[in-house]
C-alpha cells in the first residue's frame, strides 16, 4: 500500500529524511512507530541514571558482572549512550548506528539480566529507576521477558534500517 | 541483502555515537559536584566496619545506637527497624540537617539497607565518616534479616515478601 503524505513538505531537509518522506507503505509506518517507541523509552530510561550516577553505579555493581574498576565508567557513560541512541531513533539521525546500538544494548541487558536470574540474584534491574534492594522471582521474570521483547523489536529495526 | 557501503556507514555512525556518549559522560561527571572516580567501583576496600545482627540487636535494646535507614523514603515507609531514622543516601543533602539533628559526632550510628546485594548502607556510612562521625557501623544482613528475626519494626510491613 502506498500512502502520500503532504509531498510539498516531504522533500525537505536531509536532517528529517528518515522521519518525513513522501511515499510510505504500511511497513514503514510500523518501523517509524517502533523507532519512536524505542527512542522515547531509551531517553526515559537514561534520565534517572544521568541524575543519580552513584545510585546507578550501585545497581551496576549489584549485577556482579563487571570488575570493580569498570563499574563507575560504565555507569557514567551508558546513560549518555542511551539518551543519544534515543534521540537518534526519534529524529532519524545516524539511524544505522542508532538501531545497531539499540539492539546491542538491549541484547547485552538481556544476557546480563538472564545471567543474574540464573545465578539466583534477585536484584532490582535498575532499568528505569534506581531502587536498591531485592525483588521477587516473578519480578525477575518480568524484567527478563520485557527486555527480551524489546530486543526482538530492536533486532527487527536493525534488520530493516541498520543493515539496509 | 546488505548494500555495499552499509557496513562502513554502520561502523562510522556507531563509532560517532559511542565517542560522543563517552565524551559527554566523562565531561558531565567531571564537572558535577561529587564526581565518581572513573576507574573505580562503589566497593571501597577500607570501608566502614560492619556490625553483626547479634551485636546490633544488643545495642538496639539498650538504646545505645541510632539506626539510619539508607534506602528511599518509599521503602522506609513500607517498613523499617523501630525508631530508625530515614536518611536516603541518594538525596542525603535534602534530609541531612533534619535527620541528623541532635546526634553527636561520637554517637554509635548503625546504617542499614536491604539484603546483601545492597551497598547503600556502606555508602551512607562512608559519607558520615567523611563528615566526622566516628562510630559508624554497617548492619550485616540489613532490613531483610532484621525482619526474619521478628525484631521490633515499624511501617506498613507486608506479611510476605521483601520490601522493594
Amino acid at each position: 500500500m502506498e500512502v502520500t503524505l503532504s509531498p510539498e513538505r516531504g522533500a525537505g531537509k536531509a536532517f528529517w529524511k528518515g522521519t518525513i518522506m513522501i511515499h510510505r507503505d504500511a511497513g514503514e509506518y510500523i518501523i517509524i512507530i517502533i523507532r519512536a517507541f524505542l527512542g522515547v523509552l531509551f531517553i526515559y530510561a537514561s534520565i534517572h541514571k544521568i541524575l543519580y550516577p552513584a545510585a546507578f553505579a550501585e545497581t551496576v555493581s549489584n549485577y556482579q558482572i563487571l570488575p570493580g574498576y569498570l563499574v563507575n565508567i560504565f555507569a557514567v557513560v551508558l546513560p549518555w549512550l542511551e539518551i543519544m541512541v534515543g534521540i537518534c531513533l526519534v529524529t532519524g539521525i545516524f539511524l544505522h548506528g542508532a538501531t545497531t546500538l539499540a539492539f546491542l544494548m538491549l541484547a547485552t541487558f538481556f544476557v546480563a539480566l538472564a545471567s543474574t536470574f540464573a545465578r539466583g540474584l534477585n536484584i532490582d534491574c535498575g532499568c528505569f529507576s534506581q531502587a536498591a534492594g531485592s525483588v521477587s522471582h516473578l519480578t525477575m521474570w518480568w524484567y527478563v521477558s520485557r527486555d527480551g521483547l524489546l530486543t526482538i523489536l530492536s533486532a527487527y529495526l536493525t534488520l530493516r534500517i541498520g543493515l539496509m | 541483502m546488505v548494500k555495499r557501503g552499509t557496513w562502513s556507514k554502520l561502523a562510522w555512525e556507531t563509532g560517532i555515537i559511542i565517542f560522543l556518549a563517552t565524551l559527554t559522560g566523562l565531561l558531565v561527571n567531571y564537572l558535577r559536584p561529587g564526581a565518581l572516580p572513573p576507574f573505580a567501583g562503589p566497593h571501597v576496600q577500607d570501608g566502614p566496619i560492619t556490625i553483626s545482627m547479634d551485636d546490633a540487636q544488643g545495642l538496639f535494646f539498650s538504646g545505645k545506637a541510632v539506626f539510619l535507614d539508607a534506602r528511599s523514603e518509599k521503602a522506609y515507609n513500607l517498613g523499617h527497624i523501630a525508631r530508625a531514622r530515614n536518611l536516603p543516601v541518594d538525596s542525603i543533602d535534602d534530609y541531612f540537617d533534619r535527620v541528623m539533628a541532635g546526634i553527636p559526632p561520637d554517637a554509635m550510628i548503625i546504617t542499614y539497607c536491604d539484603g546483601n546485594p545492597c551497598d547503600l548502607a556502606r555508602e551512607l556510612a562512608l559519607n558520615l565518616m567523611d563528615m566526622g562521625y566516628v562510630n559508624v557501623r554497617v548492619l550485616a544482613g540489613g532490613w531483610s534479616q532484621w525482619r526474619s528475626r521478628y525484631l521490633p519494626s515499624e511501617g506498613q510491613v507486608r506479611r510476605s515478601g521483601k520490601v522493594q
